[in-house]
This record gives C-alpha cells, structure tokens and sequence, in this order.
C-alpha cells in the first residue's frame, strides 16, 4: 500500500458524494477508495444508476466529492480550485465520452486542434493531423461532426483525446452509443493507442467485452465498490 | 496574465470564424445588425430632420446666427465667416419718421444687402393687408419696400414717392411680412426696406440716432458653429449673437416639443432593439453550454473561456455595428428620398460622427448590458455537465443582471435623449412595465398551473408549457409584453399626443395683435374688430414697469445668475393683471390667487423667468412702473405654453394692485381673410394702435407640428422592424427545446394538429397575457407622458386594452404557428437522432 502511494497515477481516499433530493440527502458515491498505477488500464463496471458515471468525474476533477481526497499524480485535485483542476487536466488528462461531444460548429480537424489551441500548443494542426492520421479519418478531417456517422465521430473523439500525449485517458461508456461492429473497432483503437503511448486508462462501461480487455476491474453497486479485484488491492 | 488573455482572445476569434461555418452565430449578429440599422438609422434621419428644422426655425432670424452691434462692425466677422464658405449679408436698422401729407409715421428702416434674408423669405402684397406672396426680385437702387400700416396711414401707393430724410425714393412693393420682423409688445414699427447703399445718401445715420448693424450668416452646420464659437471668443463690449434657440419663443417652443416627440421615437427603437439582443444572447450563451463544458474538460479555466467568448462578443458587437450602421446609412437615404419631396426642401447632409459613435457605441452597450450576464454565468458551466446533461451554470446574482441591464439603458437614454426630464420618465415607466410584465406573468403562471387540470388535451399541453417552463415563459411574455407596450405607446398614443398638440392651435387661433390701445380707445377698438367679423378677442392690461430691487436690494448692485436675467433687468418688463389662469399656463409652484387677495401687492412670475433672476416664492420685486415704486411678493410660478399663440407676460399681479398705473391695452384676436382688406379704416381710426399680423409665424409653427408628425411616422417604421426582430428572438429562443417535444409527441403517435393546437395555445395565451400587460404599462406611459411633458391631458381609449390583447394573440400565435411548421415537418426520427 505503501509503494503504490508514491507511485500512483490515480488515487482515491474515501470518496463521498451526496446530493440532496426531495426525500433527503441522497448518497451516489460511497466511501471509495482506489489507486491506479502509471500505465494501468481499469475498468469500473456496474449497472445504471450505480454510481459510475459520477465517481468518473470525481476522480477526473470535474466535480468535488463532499467527502474525501483524489490525488492526481502529485497534484491533490481536491484541495484545487476549478481552474486549478483545469490545468492538471490540461496538462495530464484526456477524455472519450459516450456521446462524443465534439463541437458542431467545428470540422474533425478543429474538434482534435481544441485541446491543443486551448493549452497554447505551438503546431496544433500538424499534431492534429497526425492524431487524424491515427484514428484513420485524415481524409474527413474538413468534416463537421453531422456529417460523420457515429463510429466515425467517437474515432475523432479518441482522436482529440491522445492528441495533446495525455498521461490519464479517462472514458466513460465509449462504446455506449455504437453497435457491435463500430464498437469492436473502437475497443481495438482505444487499447492500441493506449498499448502505443503507455497511457493509463480508466474507463466506465457496462460493456463486458471492453471491461474484460483492461488489467484491472472493480465493481460499483449503489455506489460502493463491490469486486473482489479491488478487495484484494484495497 | 494579460498574454494568455490575447491568446485567448485570438483563439475566440478562431472559434468564431470556425463556428461561423456551423451557422449558429447569424441569429445574434442578424439582432445586433437590425438593430443598429434601426438606431443609426433614427440617429441619421432624425440629424437631418432636426437639422432641417432647425433651418425653418433659422426664418425667423433670416439666418442662422446674427451678430449685432449698436457700432459699425468691425470686417473680421463678415471676412470670416466668408472664408469658411458662409454666406452673409449686412443690415443695417433705425427708426425714423416719415412725414406723408397730412400725418407722421414712426418707421423702421431697413438697409439691407440684396442677399437678404439668408433663411426664409420676404412677403408682399398686391395692396395693403391683402395676402402676401413670396417676392420674386431682389431689391435695387432707387426702390423702397414699404409696409402696409405705412402705406395705409400716409394715404400712398405704389409707385408714389417716399421722402428719407434728404433722400427720395420710388415705393415699389407693399410689404406683407418679413421673415425676421419683432413681435416684442413695444417698439415695433412697420418696416421700409431700402438698398444698403441708399443709407448714406438720406443721411439720417447720424451721430446719435438708434442705429443697430446686423450681420447675418447662414451656412453649413459645422461651419456655422465653429464661426459662432468663434466670433464669440472675439466679441467687443456692445456686440451680441443671437441664434434660433434664442429667437422667437413660439417656434422654439414648437421645435422643442418638435424633439421630445423625435427624441421619443428613437430612444424606443433603441429599447425595442435591447429586448431583441437581451434574446439572442440568452440563447447564444445557452447554446454554448456544452462547448464550455468540453473545454473545461480539456483544461480551459474560467478565465480562459471568459477572454474566448469575450472576444467573440466584442467582435460581433463591432462587426454588428458596423454593419448595422451601412445598414443605417442606406435606409436612410431611403427615407430621404421618400421625404424629400413631402419635407419640401432638401435635407441638409447628416454630421457622420455623432451617430456613427452613437450606433457603435450603441452595439457595444447593448451587448455588455445585455451579453455579459449570459456570458458571465456560462463562465461558470461545470465540467461535469459533459457527464450530466442537466447540470447547468448557477444563476448569476440578480442585481447583476437586472443592474447592467439598467445601466445599458440608462446610458442609452441619456445619450439619445434631448429631454433628460423625458428620458427619467420613460425609465421609470419602462421599469414599472418591467416589473408588472414579470409579477403578472408569475402570478398567471401559477394560476395556470393551479387550473391546468380543467382544460382539454391540446389547451392543457399548450397552457401547461406555459405553466412547465416558467423561465422561458417568462422571458417570452416579458419580451413580446415590452415590445408590444412600446409599440402601442407609439402607434395610438403617438397619434393621440400629435392630434393634442396640433389641437392647442385651433382654426381661429389669434392671428393677429393689436398694441398700444389707449383705455379711452379699447371700446371703440372692440366695436370696429366686431363689426369686421373678428373672433377670439382678449384684451389684456399692459403696464411698463422696470425692476429695481429684489429683496429691498438694487438690481445694480445684485450678481444675477445668468445673462439672460441680466437682459431682463436692463430693460422695461410688460406686467399684467389677471383674474383666473389662462388655461395656457400651469402654477408651479405657490398657489394662484383667490378673490380676496385681489388688491394685494402679489405677483405671479414665469418660471423660466424666475431661474433666470434667481429668485423663487416669497422673494420680493421692487418695479418703479411710472416714477412710482411698487413691491411685489412673489405668490406663485407660472408655466406656459409659448406656442398657444395667446397674449402672455412674464409677470402678472392679481387685479386692483396696479390700477391706477399708467396702461395701455393689447389685444389678441383671430381676423378672418376676407376683413384684412378693411384694416385700413382701423388703421386711421385708431393713429397710436399698432397691428402685428402673426399670421406667417402661425403657418410656420403649423407647419412645425406637421413636419413633426411626418417625421415621426416614419422613425415609427423602425421600431416596428425593431419589434419584428424582437417577436422572432424569442420564438427562436425555445426552438431546439420544441422541435424535440414536437418529435416526441409525433413519434409517440400524436398527429400534427395537435401539435399545432399545443404550439398556438401556447403563444396564443402568452401573446395576450404579454398584450394585457402592455397595455396596462402603455395607457400608463401615454397618461405620464401627456401629463408631465408634453402637459396636454390624455385619455387612452376604451378599447386599447382588448385591442392590444388581441393583437398580441395573433400575432404570437401566428408565430408560433410559422415557427413550428418547419419543426413539424422535419422527420421525428431525425430530430430525436441529433438529440
């Protein structure tokens, strides 16, 4: 426990995240705790409403948990401001999403430039194109984001999210909203760049097929871990 | 810090031309655009318009500014103005006898150049008190123009010959009217006019007689008043300018409410044009909600998002006014060329700067009044809404947005306004409008919500929305409600407050003044105005009397405000008595007198009159009125209406204080055409009583109203334009959220009529609700204004409310009904798939 404190990626003390509804204070995440290596691939399963979505973006920074710590790295991103946790972000992380999110107003190329314009990058669109490149799709690259089909779209996603070399990728439900075949290829491209650039993943997914490709995979019911995987590293 | 803002603002301006591809962006710049078209617009025509008017009113002095000196004037003037490419011409005045066979008469000569007058025109007359006609020829040695009062008391003709002094000279026409004659109660005599060079040679500009020198100068505007500022700086003890604002008081009182009216319909356009742009940047901002959410998810912190969409804002802004203002600038020459000919005259060109700043800045207020609060709080999107679709940016204080909102308008009202008391009450009026629109749409909101069970299908999810989607309920009937208040405020009371003031000046308005009327003579004079079929006599007492002391202090030894208070003092005043207040002025202040105060040593003083000296109720005027000293406290204030065209005095007594001062009598009474003719016989009758015919100033402000109205019409136009847009933001506004619901129901079985029902209901009850509203706040507006600046009494008419409901229905509905063909006949699969 130990070593893995000072060589941790990604690590979590005692989450906590509650929100209030009518019927009282409602818990979505629950005491949990976890640690991710430099180069590891987890998978946090579980079904709708279990929690996993929000625990996500707890360990991503993108919203605070009411209790407990997420340490990135050396940076402890809940002791940060929002603009504090945009720049770790900025300069460690990178997103695929189940709905893809790239702006409409932008084409392929532009959507995969936004990260790298944003945190200054000097040559965003050579990087871009090469990101292109990788995901198969530089011929689209003047494409707008209507114009693609939705395999084509999450490709451009993945695209922008390797393109500024993050050390994190974070994923939720990649495959989500693609059938079978498109979400195959997806699977492929994610573990392969992630095999390439020695990345850590951490993805969310009631996809067993993609959960089954990652060393690691934990459990979330009503909010708690529940797999003996991450009782055994607890 | 200040570079990563550049970086983020030149990123901004990538995104915005990226975007700009996407199409989303034309609907906000399509607002700001109109919206400046319209202002500019305004802002250029009503230059113009004012311009020319002003020009109208410059016929009274017979040109744009007039230097006057009891001296010779010095050439500097005359050279200057010349070389700034001003026209001038020199005038020189006196009066002077002139003996006929049988009697005298007192005249005032004129020498003039040919060029005068500069502005207006000089009437004459086939024979005396017969209708004039502009003369046609200029006027030449050896000639004398000679007034009809002259020419009657003399017994002479044109053609006879006329003696000046040593000089004789041939009558040549009959003068009806000069564009710059006097109309003050004394000292007015009728006028000969002879050829500048004829002066010399009658010899009567001696040393000691009462000569004035005029110079007059017309030209173009910026030329006109950098000479005045100028000529100004170089005036000699004895020397004055005079320009219109200073001229008669009933056409600048005509042109002053001439601009309230114009100044009026622009600053609504300007109002009509803030609710379109608050819209579309409330839906700009909300349709970048999840591009924010994705950059802070990439690493973009709030500053960085502020600077991006900042730029984009102040881009648009720019691109938007300038735009807006070519936009500006064609319609007008629109206009113009539909005006031209119905204004009579050209237009002279419009000064660009003023409202190029005026349209620029207009765009750049309207977006930081009504942009920057969206703007503000989609800074504070949270990045998990990339995870949560429904997690939005926390509301941003409302003193915020409310107080930038009204420091928009304030700054916008106060810029285009000519009238701040005007510009305070249209605020105070558009705040109440504000705050009824929002409380009522509130309260029938609930109520809705309440009673929502008891309707059938269609009206149910019709009035539902309503109730279900209480902000953008709001946002629209708040909208549509402000827009359609202006408007109405506009269309009928507009009409109503032209008609009122058009009506201060009836058919048998006085066209006539008659002075001097000795008491002995006032009987005689009554009987020979009623035998010539006059109407609307009033004789009024006039006593002269001059100010020595206020508050037991000589006059000479006070500081008084202002320059005009000093004049006041200078001179001999025209003091009245009166009984009951003329129903063309107002007490301000104080309370006019009752039957048993008559007798008392009060006085009643203008206003205007009271500033100018400093003094206000309960101080004391001393007035030495026939080598006699008489107190006088000061009881009331007086307001009036100087272009009612009715006999009026600065300072009035109650009656039985002055009686046995030495008076005169003056009369104001209308003369129809027909007993012009048979003026004459008065005229000899009566040798010491003067007759002003005020006819040609009567057209004059006449034609003032008119030209008013027309202009205002058409600065109408705009804001209705301005209206349009607003009407279309805010159907737009909850387009995405409806094509989704109306592919939803479609997909769940429900036919296109009952979308349509749902769409119509909807707009439809909010339409009248907006409309019931707006007609509250507008038959408000319309009483405050006609009440407190224009003072005319006002009643809005019965049937402005339902007539304002009903309107907003349809007009709403019909919108709604366009806006949702084109949501409805998309495929349903197609819209649920993009969402």
């Amino acid at each position: 426990m130990a070593e893995s404190r000072d060589t941790a990626m990604l690590r979590a003390e005692g989450l906590v995240k509650q929100v209030s509804s009518p019927g009282g204070p409602l818990t979505i995440v629950d005491q949990v705790s976890l640690s991710v290596a430099p180069g590891e691939s987890l998978a946090i399963v579980g079904a709708s409403g279990s929690g996993k979505s929000t625990l996500l973006g707890l360990l991503a920074g993108l919203d605070l948990p009411t209790r407990g710590r997420v340490y990135l790295g050396e940076d402890c991103l809940t002791d940060l401001d929002e603009d504090g946790r945009a720049a770790v972000r900025a300069r460690q992380v990178g997103f695929v999403f189940q709905s893809f999110h790239l702006l409409p107003g932008l084409t392929a190329l532009e959507n995969v430039m936004l990260p790298l314009e944003l945190n200054g990058h000097p040559r965003p669109r050579e990087v871009a194109q090469a990101a292109l490149e990788r995901v198969g799709l530089a011929a689209r690259s003047g494409h707008y984001p209507r114009q693609l089909s939705g395999g084509e779209q999450q490709r451009v996603a993945i695209a922008r999210a390797y393109a500024p070399g993050p050390a994190l990728l974070f994923a939720d439900e990649p495959t989500g909203n693609l059938d079978n075949r498109t979400g195959e290829k997806i699977r492929d491209l994610i573990f392969d760049l992630n095999a390439a650039e020695g990345t850590t993943l951490v993805l969310v997914t009631h996809d067993q097929r993609l959960a089954a490709r990652c060393e690691r995979r934990i459990g979330l019911d009503d909010g708690r871990l529940v797999s003996a995987d991450e009782e055994a590293t607890a | 810090m200040s570079r990563s803002l550049l970086a983020s603002g030149s990123l901004g301006l990538r995104l915005l031309r990226r975007e700009w591809h996407g199409g989303e962006l034309a609907v906000l710049l399509l607002a700001l655009t109109l919206a400046v078209t319209a202002i500019s617009a305004v802002g250029f025509f009503t230059d113009r318009v004012g311009a020319a008017m002003e020009r109208r009113a410059a016929e009274v002095l017979a040109a744009d500014v007039v230097l006057r000196s009891r001296a010779p004037l010095p050439d500097r003037f005359e050279a200057r103005a010349k070389e700034t490419g001003l026209k001038t011409a020199a005038t020189v005045t006196l009066p002077t006898v002139v003996a006929g066979e049988e009697r005298t008469q007192l005249i005032d000569l004129r020498a003039v150049d040919p060029a005068y007058p500069l502005r207006g025109e000089i009437q004459v007359a086939d024979a005396p008190f017969r209708p004039g006609r502009p003369v046609e020829s200029l006027i030449e040695l050896g000639e004398a123009w000679v007034d009809a009062r002259v020419l009657a008391r003399l017994d002479l003709a044109v053609g006879d010959a006329l003696t000046l002094g040593d000089h004789e000279l041939r009558i040549s026409q009959v003068l009806a009217g000069l564009p710059d004659e006097g109309i003050g109660f004394a000292d007015v005599a009728p006028a000969v006019l002879v050829h500048s060079d004829e002066l010399s040679a009658t010899g009567l500009a001696r040393e000691g007689s009462r000569v004035t020198h005029r110079l007059l100068v017309a030209g173009d505007r910026a030329a006109i008043r950098n000479w005045r500022q100028w000529a100004e700086s170089e005036l000699e003890e004895g020397q004055s300018l005079q320009d219109v604002s200073e001229s008669r008081q009933e056409i600048g009182a005509a042109i002053t409410r001439a601009e309230s009216f114009l100044g009026l319909a622009a600053l609504v356009s300007v109002l009509v044009a803030a609710v379109a742009v608050a819209l579309s940047a409330r839906e700009w901002a909300r349709r970048r909600l999840d591009a924010v959410a994705v950059m802070k998810t990439l690493g973009a912190g709030q500053g960085k998002v502020l600077g991006l969409y900042l730029s984009q804002l102040l881009s648009i802004g720019l691109v938007g006014g300038g735009l807006g203002l070519a936009g500006g600038w064609l319609a007008q020459w629109g206009l113009v060329a539909i005006l031209g000919g119905l204004l009579g005259e050209t237009l002279p060109a419009a000064e660009p700067m003023g409202p190029v700043m005026t349209g620029l800045g207009t765009s750049l207020v309207l977006l930081l009044g009504f942009a920057l609060p969206p703007l503000l709080k989609l800074r504070r999107t949270p990045p998990a809404r990339v995870l949560r679709r429904e997690s939005g940016p926390p509301e941003v204080g409302a003193w915020l947005v409310y107080g930038l909102a009204l420091a928009a308008i304030s700054i916008l009202i106060l810029s285009q306004a000519r009238d701040l008391g005007l510009a305070l009450q249209l605020l105070l009026v558009g705040g109440a409008t504000l705050a009824l629109l929002l409380a009522g749409g509130l309260l029938v909101i609930t109520l809705v919500r309440r009673l929502g069970g008891r309707f059938g299908s269609a009206w149910r999810q019709g009035l539902g929305n309503l109730a279900r989607y209480p902000g953008r309920s709001l946002a629209l009937i708040t909208a549509v409600g402000l827009g359609l208040m202006v408007l109405t405020l506009l269309s009928t009371v507009r009409g109503d407050l032209l008609d009122g003031w058009r009506a201060t000046l009836p058919e048998d308005a006085a066209n006539h003044f008659l002075i001097n009327i000795q008491p002995d003579e006032r009987k005689g004079v009554m009987e020979a105005l009623d035998e010539l079929g006059a109407r609307n006599q009033t004789f009024s007492p006039l006593i002269r009397g001059r100010l020595v002391a206020i508050n037991g202090e000589d006059v000479d030894d006070l500081t008084l405000p202002t320059e005009r208070g000093r004049r006041f003092v200078q001179r001999d005043a025209n003091l009245s008595w009166m009984d009951t207040l003329q129903a063309d002025n107002r007490v301000v202040a104080g309370d006019w007198w009752d039957g048993s105060e008559h007798g008392e040593a009060l006085v009643s003083l203008e206003e205007d009159i009271a500033e100018a000296l400093g003094v206000g109720l309960g101080d004391r005027l001393s007035y030495r009125i026939g080598g006699r000293e008489v107190e006088l406290e000061i009881s009331n204030l007086r307001s009036v209406r100087w272009d009612s065209f009715n006999t009026n005095f600065f300072v009035v007594t109650p009656p039985g204080t002055l009686e046995d001062a030495p008076l005169t009598w003056i009369a104001s009474v209308y003369l129809p055409e027909e007993a012009r003719g048979r003026l004459t016989a008065l005229v000899r009758d009566y040798p010491s009583v003067t007759i002003i015919d005020v006819e040609s100033i009567l057209a004059q402000v006449r034609q003032i109203m008119d030209r008013a109205s027309l202009a205002v019409e058409y600065v109408f136009a705009f804001t209705l334009l301005a209206g349009l847009i607003v009407l279309f933001a805010a159907v737009q506004a909850s387009r995405d959220q409806r094509r989704f619901e109306s592919a939803l129901v479609r997909a769940l079985g429900g036919r296109r009529r009952h979308v349509y029902a749902t769409v119509v209901t909807e707009f439809g009850s909010a339409g009248a609700l907006a409309g019931l509203l707006a007609g509250l706040g507008a038959a408000l507006g319309g009483w405050l204004m006609a009440e407190r600046v224009f003072e005319l009494s006002y009643q809005p008419p019965l049937w402005l409310l339902p007539a304002v409901m009903g309107a907003g229905a349809l007009l709403l509905a019909v919108a709604g009904w366009v806006a949702s063909r084109r949501v409805v006949t998309r495929s349903a699969l197609l819209v649920l798939r993009e969402e």
